[in-house]
C-alpha cells in the first residue's frame, strides 16, 4: 500500500496537530501529560496540607498557648486561614480525581487498547478528540475558582450538602466545582462509550471476546461502570447545582428535601468511581507480571471473572461509606457484607498475580518492580479495607485519618504505582524511547518507602483518634504528623524525578526494536508487533492474530 | 426492682452530696474536674485503641482484634509469597526455563472458597454486636439522656430528664464538656441546626452523623473515670477543625453534685457580671445587691452559697482561658494590644474581687447564721 491511497486527513502541523489530532495515540499522550501536570498540581496543593500539618503552629495547643501570651501562632499556614485550607483539601482531591487518576487511565486505554485489539484507530476519533478537551475547561473552572469571591469549593470533594449549600449567590466557587465536575464527568462517559463500542466492533478478524488482552477486558469492564455510575453522578450535583441557584429544595431539610439523599446517590457513582480508578491498572499489572516473568498470565479467565465481580459487587457497596448516618440496622448489615465479599476477587486478582511470578524467570525492570510494590502496597490497603467493612469498627474509624491512610494505599500505593510501572513498560511503544532503568530504580524505591510511611503512619494517627480533614489536630499527632510528611516529601521527590525522567527522555535515542523488552515471542502482543511508536494507521495490514490461545482447552 | 435500686442509690448521693462540698478547699477542686481545659496539654487523647473507656469501645476493640487475626493471613500470605517469588524465581542468567502453567482450577477454587470461609467466621461475632451497638438495653429507664445538637461550630447538649442545658461556657464562649455518670447507660439523640456534624469521642468508640431534620440515637456505658476529648468527625465549614469535644465521666455522687450546681449557674453568672464590673476600693453597694439578689433566689437553699463560689471559681479559670484573639483583619489587628492588655489586668484584679465577696458572704451569713435562709434576705435588705 502506497501513502498516496491512504486517505489524506492530516490538516496541520505542529501546536495546530496536537490541538486538532483525533489520532487515538496523540489523544492518549495529550491525556498523558495532562495527568502527570495536573498530578504535579494535586502533590503541590498536598504539599500545602502536609507541610502546614508538619509546622509548629498546627496544634490546638499552640493556638493556645499564642493566644494567652498574646502573640500570633507559631509557624503555619492554615491555623487562622482554616477556609483556605479546606480550599484546598477540596481542590487537591478533585484534582487527583477528576483530573490524574480517572483520565490517566484513559491515557494508556487511548494508547494502547486500539493497538492491542489490531484496530487503527477508536471507533469514534473525533469524539475522542472531544472528550480530551473537555477537561481542559473542567479544570480551568476548577482552578479559577480560587480568584472567584469566597474563594474555590470548600466542602470537600465529596460536597455534602448543607454545607455545599451555603453561600449560594454569593460565592460562585461551589458552582464552578459542580460544572467542573460536569465537564469532566462528560468526558468520561464519552470516553467510555468509545472504549465499549471499539471494544466490542473493531477487534481484529479472529479475537473473540476471550482472546482479548487482559488490559482491553479491564478497560471494558470498566467503561461500562462509568458509563453506567457517571450520570449518577451528574445527577447528584445536577441537584445541588439546582438547589444552589434555582431554588429547588432536594436537599435542604427545613422545606422538604433530605441533605442525606445526596450521600446516596453520589456515593452510588463513587464508589465504583474507586474501582474505575484501579480496574484498568490491574489488567494492565497483568501484563508486565506476565512479560517479566516470562510466562504467561495465569488463571486469565478467573482474572476477567474477578475484574467483572468488582464491577457488580462495586455497585452494591457504596453505603459503607456512610455507616454512622444513621442507617437501618439490617441496610448496614448488608453493605458490611457486600463489602467484605468485594475481597473475594481482589484476593483471587493478587493470588493470580502471584501464580503468575510462580516459577517464572524474573526479570526485575523498573515496571516490574512497580508490579511488586504494588502488590505489596495494595494488599496493605485492602486488608485496611476490610478492617473498615466491619461497622462496629468502622464507626470508630469513620472519618479519621485511618481511612485517609486506607484510601491513599489504595490510591498511592495502587493506582499510581500502577500507572508508573505501566509508563515504564509501554513508554518505549508510546513515544519511542526507553525511560533510564537507574533512575528509575530511585523512583521506585523513593515511591514505594515514602507511601508506606506517609499512609502507615496515617493509619495509626487514625486509630489513636485524629478525625481528618482538619486543619488544627491535637498536640498529641504531632510526631505521626511530622513522619507523614516525611513519606510525602520522599514520594513528591520520586514523582517529580519521574516527571522529569519522562520528559528529558525525548532526548534519548529511538528505540529500533518492534518489541524492546524483547517479550513477544510468549506473550503475543499485538501493541509489539507493529514499530515503535507506530505509525498514523498503526498496522498497514490487520495483524494475523499471534496469540496463543489465551484459555486452554479442556 | 431497678427502679428501687435507683431511688435507693439517689437518697444515698442526697445524704452523701452535701458532705462533698463543705470544704472550702473542694471548690477547685470540683472546677478542677467539671472544667478541663480542653485546649490545653490537660487531657490526653485517648481512644478506642490506646484506652478504651466504654462497654461499646471494649467490645468494639475485642471485635477488631478476633477480625485482625482471621483476616491477617490475607495480609501476610501474599507478602511471604511475593518475597519468596521474588527470590526464588529471579532470572540469573543460568538458562532455567520458565515454567508453563497457566491455570490450575484446585488451587483457584480454593483461593475463593478459603477467604469466603473466613469471612464466615468473621460474621459470627460481628452482626450481634452491630444489632448491641444499635439499641440500648431495655432496663435502660435510667439511661442518662442527652439530646446533642450540633451547630457551627459547637455543640449543644441537653439533659431532660435533669432540666439542664449546656453548651457555650458562659465566660469564654468556648465548648463546654458533657458530664457523664460512670457506669450508666448514656443515649444521646443527635441531630444539627445547620450543616452535617458527626458526634466523636474515640475513646468511647461510638459516632453518629448529626444531620438537619433528624435525630440519631447511640448510647454507650463510660466505665472509666476522668475528661476524654473527641472533636467533629464530619467537615462543616471553616472551624471543623476547632469543633471540639469533652466529655468528663465522674462518679454518681460527683454527678449530683454538678446537677446541683448547673440550678446555679445563670444566677451566679449575674454576681459574677457584677463583679467584674467592680474594682477593689470602689462602693460596695452593687455587689452586696447582686449577692442579695442571688441568695433571694434560692431561699433555704443550705447549697446557695457553696454553688455561687464554685461558679465564681469556675468563672475564674474561665476567662483565664478566654484570651482576645489577635484575629486576621487589620482593624482588629491594631486594637489589639490594647484589648490584651485590658484582659490581663481583669485577670490580676479577680483575685482581689473574689476575696471581697467571699468576705462579704462570710459576713452575711454569720451575721444572719441562726435565722433560716429566706428571712436572712429580709434581714440583709433592711441592713441595707
Amino acid at each position: 500500500m502506497t501513502a498516496a491511497l491512504l486517505p489524506q486527513i492530516k490538516r496541520h502541523t505542529g501546536v495546530m496537530d496536537w490541538l486538532t489530532t483525533v489520532d487515538h495515540k496523540k489523544i492518549g499522550l495529550l491525556y498523558f501529560w495532562f495527568t502527570l501536570f495536573m498530578g504535579i498540581v494535586g502533590g503541590a496543593l498536598s504539599g500545602l496540607i502536609r507541610f502546614h500539618l508538619a509546622m509548629p503552629g498546627a496544634t490546638i495547643e499552640a493556638i493556645q498557648t499564642a493566644h494567652l501570651a498574646g502573640t500570633d501562632i507559631a509557624m503555619n499556614l492554615f491555623s487562622e486561614n482554616r477556609h483556605a485550607y479546606n480550599q484546598v483539601m477540596t481542590m487537591h482531591a478533585s484534582v487527583m480525581i477528576f483530573f490524574v487518576i480517572i483520565p490517566s487511565f484513559a491515557a494508556f486505554g487511548n494508547y494502547l487498547l486500539p493497538l492491542m485489539i489490531g484496530a487503527r484507530d477508536m471507533a469514534f476519533p473525533k469524539m475522542n478528540g472531544f472528550a480530551f478537551w473537555l477537561l481542559v475547561p473542567a479544570a480551568l473552572l476548577m482552578f479559577t475558582s480560587f480568584f472567584t469571591a469566597g474563594g474555590a469549593a470548600a466542602a470537600g470533594w465529596t460536597s455534602y450538602p448543607p454545607l455545599s449549600l451555603m453561600g449560594k449567590g454569593a460565592n460562585p466557587g461551589q458552582d464552578m466545582w459542580i460544572l467542573g465536575v460536569h465537564l469532566a464527568g462528560l468526558s468520561s462517559i464519552l470516553g467510555s462509550i468509545n472504549f465499549i463500542v471499539t471494544v466490542a466492533n473493531m477487534r481484529a478478524p479472529g479475537m473473540g471476546w476471550l482472546q482479548m488482552p487482559l488490559f482491553v477486558w479491564a478497560v471494558f469492564i470498566t467503561s461500562v461502570i462509568q458509563l453506567t455510575a457517571t450520570p449518577v453522578l451528574g445527577s447528584a450535583v445536577t441537584m445541588l447545582l439546582m438547589d444552589r441557584n434555582f431554588g429547588t429544595t432536594f436537599l435542604d431539610a427545613s422545606k422538604g428535601g433530605d441533605p442525606l439523599l445526596y450521600q446516596h446517590i453520589f456515593w452510588f457513582y463513587s464508589h465504583p468511581a474507586v474501582y474505575i480508578m484501579i480496574l484498568p491498572g490491574f489488567g494492565g499489572i497483568s501484563h508486565i507480571f506476565a512479560a517479566f516473568s516470562r510466562k504467561r498470565v495465569f488463571g486469565y479467565f478467573g482474572m476477567i471473572l474477578a475484574i467483572g465481580v468488582i464491577g457488580i459487587i462495586g455497585f452494591s457497596v457504596w453505603a459503607h461509606h456512610m455507616f454512622s448516618v444513621g442507617m437501618p440496622t439490617a441496610l448496614q448489615a448488608f453493605f458490611m457484607y457486600m463489602s467484605f465479599l468485594i475481597g473475594v476477587p481482589t484476593g483471587i486478582k493478587i493470588f493470580s498475580w502471584l501464580a503468575t511470578m510462580w516459577g517464572g524467570t524474573i526479570r526485575f525492570t523498573v515496571a516490574m518492580k512497580f508490579a511488586c510494590g504494588f502488590l505489596s502496597l495494595f494488599t496493605l490497603g485492602g486488608f485496611g479495607g476490610l478492617i473498615l467493612a466491619l461497622v462496629p469498627v468502622d464507626i470508630s474509624l469513620h472519618d479519621t485519618y485511618f481511612v485517609v491512610g486506607h484510601f491513599h494505599f489504595t490510591l498511592v500505593g495502587g493506582s499510581v504505582m500502577l500507572l508508573f510501572g505501566m509508563t515504564y513498560f509501554w513508554w518505549p511503544k508510546m513515544t519511542g524511547r526507553m525511560l533510564d532503568e537507574k533512575v528509575g530504580t530511585i523512583v521506585f524505591w523513593l515511591m514505594f518507602i515514602g507511601v508506606f510511611v506517609a499512609f502507615m503512619t496515617m493509619h495509626i494517627s487514625g486509630m489513636l483518634g485524629m478525625a481528618r480533614r482538619i486543619s488544627v489536630y491535637y498536640d498529641d499527632f504531632k510526631m505521626l504528623n511530622l513522619i507523614t510528611t516525611g513519606g510525602y516529601v520522599l514520594a513528591m521527590i520520586g514523582s517529580l524525578i519521574f516527571a522529569a525522567q519522562c520528559f528529558l527522555s525525548y532526548r534519548k535515542p529511538k528505540v529500533t526494536e518492534n518489541d524492546p523488552w524483547k517479550i513477544n515471542d510468549l506473550q503475543g502482543g499485538l501493541e509489539w508487533a507493529t514499530t515503535c511508536p507506530p505509525p498514523v494507521y498503526n498496522f498497514e495490514t490487520v495483524p494475523p492474530i499471534p496469540i496463543v490461545e489465551q484459555m486452554p482447552k479442556h | 426492682m431497678l427502679r428501687l435500686k435507683f431511688l435507693s442509690l439517689a437518697a444515698l448521693l442526697l445524704l452523701a452530696a452535701p458532705a462533698a462540698f463543705t470544704a472550702e478547699a473542694s471548690v477547685d477542686d470540683l472546677v478542677k474536674v467539671f472544667n478541663p481545659d480542653l485546649w490545653g496539654p490537660e487531657i490526653t487523647m485517648t481512644s478506642t485503641w490506646s484506652q478504651p473507656a466504654s462497654n461499646i469501645a471494649k467490645k468494639v476493640l475485642d471485635n477488631f482484634w478476633f477480625s485482625f487475626l482471621v483476616f491477617v493471613p490475607f495480609l501476610v500470605l501474599p507478602q511471604v509469597l511475593l518475597l519468596y517469588a521474588m527470590m526464588k524465581f529471579r532470572d540469573r542468567g543460568n538458562g532455567r526455563k520458565s515454567a508453563t502453567f497457566m491455570h490450575n482450577t484446585k488451587l483457584e477454587n480454593l483461593w475463593t472458597a478459603i477467604p469466603i470461609l473466613a469471612l464466615a467466621v468473621v460474621a459470627v461475632p460481628v452482626y450481634p454486636l452491630l444489632y448491641e451497638m444499635e439499641l440500648p438495653p431495655k432496663d435502660a429507664d435510667q439511661a442518662l439522656a442527652i439530646t446533642v445538637r450540633g451547630r457551627q461550630f459547637a455543640w449543644d447538649y441537653e439533659y431532660k430528664r435533669e432540666s439542664i442545658s449546656i453548651g457555650q461556657d458562659l465566660v469564654n464562649g468556648k465548648q463546654e464538656p458533657m458530664v457523664l455518670v460512670k457506669d450508666r447507660v448514656t443515649t444521646l439523640r443527635i441531630t444539627s441546626n445547620d450543616v452535617n456534624h458527626a458526634w466523636w469521642v474515640p475513646a468511647f468508640g461510638v459516632k453518629k452523623d448529626a444531620i438537619i431534620g433528624r435525630f440519631n440515637n447511640t448510647w454507650f456505658i463510660p466505665d472509666r473515670i476522668g475528661p476524654f476529648k473527641g472533636q467533629c468527625a464530619e467537615l462543616c465549614g471553616e472551624g471543623h477543625g476547632v469543633m471540639l469535644i469533652s466529655a468528663v465521666v465522674v462518679e454518681p455522687a460527683q454527678f449530683a453534685t454538678w446537677t446541683m450546681l448547673m440550678k446555679h449557674r445563670y444566677p451566679a453568672k449575674k454576681v459574677w457580671d457584677t463583679l467584674s464590673a467592680w474594682e477593689v476600693g470602689k462602693p460596695e453597694e452593687p455587689l452586696r445587691a447582686a449577692l442579695l439578689e442571688y441568695r433571694g433566689k434560692f431561699p433555704g437553699d443550705a447549697q446557695a452559697d457553696f454553688a455561687l463560689q464554685y461558679w465564681m471559681a469556675h468563672s475564674t479559670v474561665s476567662f483565664t482561658r478566654g484570651a482576645p484573639l489577635p484575629g486576621t483583619k487589620p482593624e482588629d489587628r491594631a486594637g489589639f494590644p490594647q484589648r490584651f492588655a485590658e484582659w490581663q489586668r481583669q485577670n490580676e484584679l479577680m483575685k482581689g474581687r473574689r476575696e471581697r465577696l467571699g468576705q462579704l458572704m462570710a459576713a452575711t451569713t454569720t451575721e444572719t447564721s441562726p435565722v433560716p435562709a429566706a428571712e436572712s434576705f429580709v434581714a440583709l435588705a433592711r441592713q441595707e
